[in-house]
């Protein structure tokens, strides 16, 4: 059993790694020129295309843009509890009294992301049955894990020298977590957050399994009634969207950035 | 729920066993793909950019879309799932493995060159096992990964455990829908885990001590 | 031990085993410099020879070794190897027939001492047996017991013992050439003396042709029988012995690169080997304590070596340490201070003031035992040059 904090280290690497990288600022600009592409071809084809009775319950103006922002606002609230909640656990448990529990934390948590999105949902949907709330709450257990992780990691993986430097100068615990350690992990931690908002945009769509909206609908009905244009439909926008929000964490990364690093 | 598994062991276990087939063999494939590609592109910096760039956003399309999608050309059944969970699967795989290649010291592959050794035998002989370990950490990464995905996948009928978690879904209030959402979610958790524990074991037959961690 | 015959090794040594090397016009342009990195560069390297290639940084002479064996391809040029032109054969072939030496030694980390040693003769598809006997032999050569080291990983060994092994690696094919590129840049300076000891013992086993790049000009009279300048463009400012260019240097560059002290940099020319070596009580691990110190108090001597199996010093105690137990210890010295015969003195004088010792071992062949060096020979030697040096 050794393995397992290698399983959690190495888990966590590709997550905890701020990919900017090698894309840089040109696919910070290319990115969005592809959403933007896609949904001015998705609004062509909306307004030229002929669609049947059928197809307009869903494809309608009005009820596409309900499962639009209603796929938004389950992302949204999904994460923000997720930030609320999962950053400070994360820097709870680097802390000295707590930081003995952070590797079995993790790797509960790992082990739980193994579980199925879908399978969360429904057992939650069985237990608090159908509706926003929980699917909220099943989005907000599944992407907890990148933030909660890459928190921790950010922060442990801040120099420790820096740490004793700043005590050092006489800063309490406290003020060094604020202005020396949390500063430092913010690119981690970002990168987290985003790989966890690109997680709800993809999960949300499952909402639709116990009627939590979103544009899962359009899928869902797609399949049952095996209308591509409906299937399409919401597979495109729920790409673009999550480009869209992996492109703006991304810049918000760059943003965060701390000068120097 | 004991008396749930009991009477349905049978099918418990062929659903099991359809699922690890599932992941496995599409792992297997996403690795001959993604370390194939990774040689491709890995000596120039814009193909690799590019191959960075294509799996950073085949990772943002939700997996429940890309079924969708392909249900159009493939129809219902394994198809679908099969191409959805080798894509999912090759993209940690090949960012790992560029990562890989690209991380081997360049005075090594200058080395083999200067002692004689061509540049298949070079990549084969040093700069593939050198990048091995990063190779299966995304190997680990990727299973971990499309467990799940395949799990959704029985919507467009995959094979696999995710048949309990949708018969759930469908009596939900229903007398046993509980029992098999829970051996849907539960059977995959812990299919994922002896999966990542026998890739661990993998690497620790396959990693030569002088390169392990 | 020595006598004057050996004083200069190119002069009357036995039958080289090493090529010659030749560089006819040979140029290196890259397309988007307008400065060629070499230019029609001319070289003689005679077969059996050490010779160092030395210059500023960016002059070209890693280009001009790897050009030999074609790790990099010149853009016009030839180059013959023992009067052969192998501009045109096939580059992982001519690559197998020489040796060649990195930084570090270039160790493959995946793989133990003996894969990385057998690569070469696998390639030439020598049989099985013949190798792991080869690897053995080598191993031996480059002072790494076999037993011990030939199944240990890379990174289970130290810096001087990975640069032993990439030796190994280097000759394990028997090239005639042997390419080595700054190949003890990475140790420190201890470690590289040793080394460079160890070099010249076995060039003065087996005569191979080495080719060495460096920026360091000490180790250039050190290991060299003769040394290329080079400038910028990699242009051949002078070559010649390190005598050569001591004495007669060819430009002001030449001695800008020398740097200050050239009278004293003469006592890198004179060797260990030239001076009188002193000889003392040896004793075996093992032997009763009381029979050493007998043998130790009848020649006078007040300290004596400890020899292993393969005659090669461990430690160096006096007799009072040496009766602490009853029969002689194995136990080993790590800064025990040694310097090979072929050592510059000033190389013996740095030991001995690193180990605070007043004399250092001296080793012949594979680390053996070969006698002493006094203090105060060596000093002797200094002040004998620096006078010459001021009369000049």
């Amino acid at each position: 059993m050794t393995a397992i904090p290698e399983t959690v280290r190495a888990q966590s690497l590709p997550a905890a790694a701020p990919d900017i990288d090698r894309r840089g600022r040109w696919g910070l600009l290319v990115q969005p020129g592809v959403v933007v592409l896609g949904v001015l071809l998705f609004l062509v084809w909306r307004l030229t295309a002929h669609l049947s009775e059928t197809e307009l319950r869903t494809l309608g103006w009005a009820p596409l843009r309900d499962s639009v922002l209603g796929h938004l606002w389950l992302t949204l609230a999904a994460g923000l509890i997720v930030l609320v909640v999962a950053i400070p656990l994360g820097v709870m448990l680097t802390r000295p009294r707590l930081r003995r529990l952070s590797g079995p934390v993790l790797l509960l948590a790992n082990t739980g992301q193994a579980a199925p999105a879908i399978g969360l949902i429904v057992l939650l949907a069985a237990w608090l049955g159908f509706g926003f709330g929980t699917a909220v709450l099943a989005l907000v257990l599944y992407a907890m894990l990148p933030v909660l992780r890459n928190t921790v990691v950010g922060i442990t993986a801040v120099n420790p020298a820096l740490v004793e430097a700043g005590r050092g100068m006489g800063m309490s615990a406290t003020s060094v977590l604020f202005k020396v350690e949390l500063p430092l992990a913010v690119p981690v931690i970002l990168a987290g957050v985003r790989t966890a908002l690109v997680l709800l945009v993809g999960t949300a769509s499952l909402a639709v399994f116990v009627n939590g909206g979103g544009l899962g609908i359009l899928i869902t009905t797609g399949i049952a009634l095996y209308l591509s244009s409906l299937l399409i439909s919401g597979a495109v926008l729920v790409a673009l969207l999550a480009l869209f929000v992996d492109w703006v964490g991304r810049v918000v990364e760059q943003l965060a950035r701390p000068r120097g690093l | 729920m004991w008396d749930y598994i009991q009477t349905r062991r049978a099918e418990i276990l062929f659903l099991g066993f359809q699922h690890v087939s599932l992941v496995v063999q599409c792992a297997l494939l996403a690795t001959a793909i993604g370390v194939t590609v990774a040689v491709l592109v890995y000596r120039d910096g814009r193909l690799t950019a590019l191959a960075n760039g294509l799996s950073a956003v085949g990772l943002t399309i939700p997996a429940f879309a890309l079924l969708g999608l392909l249900l159009t050309p493939f129809g219902f059944g394994v198809r679908p799932a099969v191409v959805a969970v080798t894509f999912y699967a090759a993209l940690p795989i090949l960012r790992n493995a560029v990562v890989g290649l690209a991380g081997v010291d360049a005075s090594l592959v200058e080395s083999a060159r200067g002692i004689g050794m061509g540049r298949a035998a070079t990549l084969l002989r040093v700069e593939l096992p050198l990048a091995w370990p990063v190779i299966l950490t995304g190997v680990r990464i990727s299973t971990q990964m499309v467990m799940g995905i395949a799990a959704v996948a029985a919507y467009v009928l995959g094979p696999g455990l995710g048949g309990f978690i949708f018969t759930g879904l469908s009596r939900l209030g229903g007398a046993n829908a509980l029992y098999a959402t829970l051996t849907g979610t539960i059977g995959v958790v812990v299919l994922a885990v002896v999966l990542d524990l026998l890739l661990v074991l993998l690497g620790r037959w396959t990693i030569p001590r002088g390169i392990r961690v | 031990m020595s006598d004057t015959s050996t004083e200069r090794r190119s002069a009357d040594r036995p039958k080289a085993t090493g090529a010659s090397i030749r560089l006819e016009h040979v140029s290196k342009r890259y397309p988007a410099q307008t400065r060629p990195a070499v230019g029609n560069l001319d070289l003689d390297v005679p077969a059996g020879e050490i010779v160092m290639l030395v210059g500023p940084s960016g002059c070209g002479k890693t280009t001009v070794l790897k050009m030999i064996n074609r790790l990099i391809e010149p853009t016009s040029g030839r180059i013959l190897l023992d009067g052969e032109d192998v501009t045109g054969k096939d580059p992982d072939e001519l690559r197998r027939r020489i040796g060649y030496v990195i930084q570090a030694g270039g160790l493959f980390p995946h793989m133990t001492v003996a894969r990385n040693v057998s690569l070469v003769p696998q390639m030439l598809k020598w049989p099985q047996e013949r190798i792991s006997t080869r690897v053995d032999e080598l191993l031996d050569l480059v002072g790494l017991d076999p037993d011990t080291y030939r199944d240990r990983y890379p990174r289970e060994l130290s810096g001087g013992q990975q640069q032993r092994v990439g030796v190994a690696r280097g000759l394990a094919a028997d090239p005639p050439v042997l390419l080595m590129d700054e190949p003890f840049g990475a140790v420190d300076p201890i470690t590289r003396h040793r080394l460079q000891d160890e070099l010249l013992q076995i060039q003065d086993e087996l005569h191979k042709t080495i080719v060495i790049v460096t920026h360091d000009f000490d180790e250039a009279l050190k290991l060299g029988d003769r040394i290329v300048v080079l400038d910028v463009g990699a242009r051949v400012v002078q070559y010649g012995t390190p005598e050569e260019i001591l004495t007669q240097p060819a430009e002001e560059f030449v001695e800008d690169f020398i740097g200050a002290g050239a009278a004293l940099k003469q006592l890198a020319l004179t060797r260990v080997a030239d001076l009188e070596l002193g000889q003392t009580v040896t004793a075996r691990v093992g032997e009763p304590t009381a029979d050493v110190v007998q043998r130790a108090r009848t020649a006078g001597a007040d300290r004596v070596v400890v020899l292993d199996r393969r005659e090669r010093p461990l430690r160096w105690p006096t007799l009072r340490e040496l009766e602490r137990s009853p029969a002689v210890t194995g136990e080993v010295d790590s800064k025990l201070p040694t310097v090979g015969m072929r050592s510059p003195v000033n190389d013996a004088l740095d030991t001995m003031l690193v180990a605070s010792q007043a004399g250092a071992i001296v080793l012949g062949r594979r680390d053996r035992y070969a006698g002493v060096i006094a203090f105060e020979t060596v000093v002797a030697v200094i002040a004998r040059t620096r006078d010459a040096g001021a009369a000049s």
